[in-house]
């Protein structure tokens, strides 16, 4: 009986869509509603955002750093840049990463597996994770390298078996 | 597709050093033949070379 009702429900032609959709809503909800005051390398990101945002640079007191890698502060600083120097603006950046992140896990799972279910679980573990959401707040590098290394395999996989 | 694929590993690697190892998971994984993983590999990586190039 429960098991009938759970492959009904997996099965449902809106249950991707609205796992998905329940997964940003529950993030935005969290960035609303939960003050995460960003410390430590969220800081560090986030004031190296803000000087490349400034045309400052990838930079510590004036001097160039290599100290982390630059992808992050380098997107973080485009969006400031564009947008202004806003923290909710990239904890808005993180919810539209962990969507798209969430559709490419149901994309490469079912590519993989060769399964409509296997996908069908990726993406209702990964929308509902509480690491995962709670994550949604804070300016950190994860966010976006789960979203390329995500989006980098997809392609990789559907890449095989064509030319070049 | 597999040097686009590259071209975002290399992304992901200037966002998180470690994940220059990722397209050689992927290689042997996902390719056996000899020949199509050297070809592969080189497009792969030389994509993630230049990518992580551009900053400097």
């Amino acid at each position: 009986m429960l098991r009938e009702k759970i492959e009904t429900l997996l099965n449902h032609r809106y249950f991707v869509p609205g796992c998905i959709a329940a997964g940003v809503l529950l993030r935005l909800l969290w960035i609303w509603l939960v003050r995460a005051d960003q410390v430590s390398d969220f800081a560090w990101y986030y004031q190296r955002a803000m000087d490349i945002a400034a045309g400052r640079g990838y930079s510590v007191n004036g001097i160039r750093t290599a100290y982390w890698p630059a992808g992050y502060p380098l997107f973080l600083g485009g969006l400031f840049y564009l947008f202004g120097p806003i923290q909710f603006l990239g904890k808005l950046a993180n919810v539209v990463l962990y969507s798209a992140t969430i559709w490419m896990s149901y994309v490469l799972a079912k590519k993989v597996f060769h399964s409509e279910g296997a996908g069908r679980i990726a993406v209702c573990a990964l929308a509902f994770y509480p690491n995962q959401t709670a994550f949604a707040s804070l300016l950190s590098t994860e966010i976006l390298f789960q979203c390329l290394l995500l989006l980098g395999a997809v392609l990789f996989v559907f890449a095989q078996g064509r030319p070049g | 597709m597999s040097a686009l694929s590259g071209a975002v590993w290399g992304l992901a690697t200037l966002t998180k050093t470690q994940a220059v190892f990722v397209p050689i998971i992927f290689l042997l994984v996902f390719l056996w033949g000899k020949r199509a993983m050297l070809k592969a590999g080189i497009l792969v990586y030389t994509a993630v070379l230049l990518v992580c190039a551009l900053p400097g």
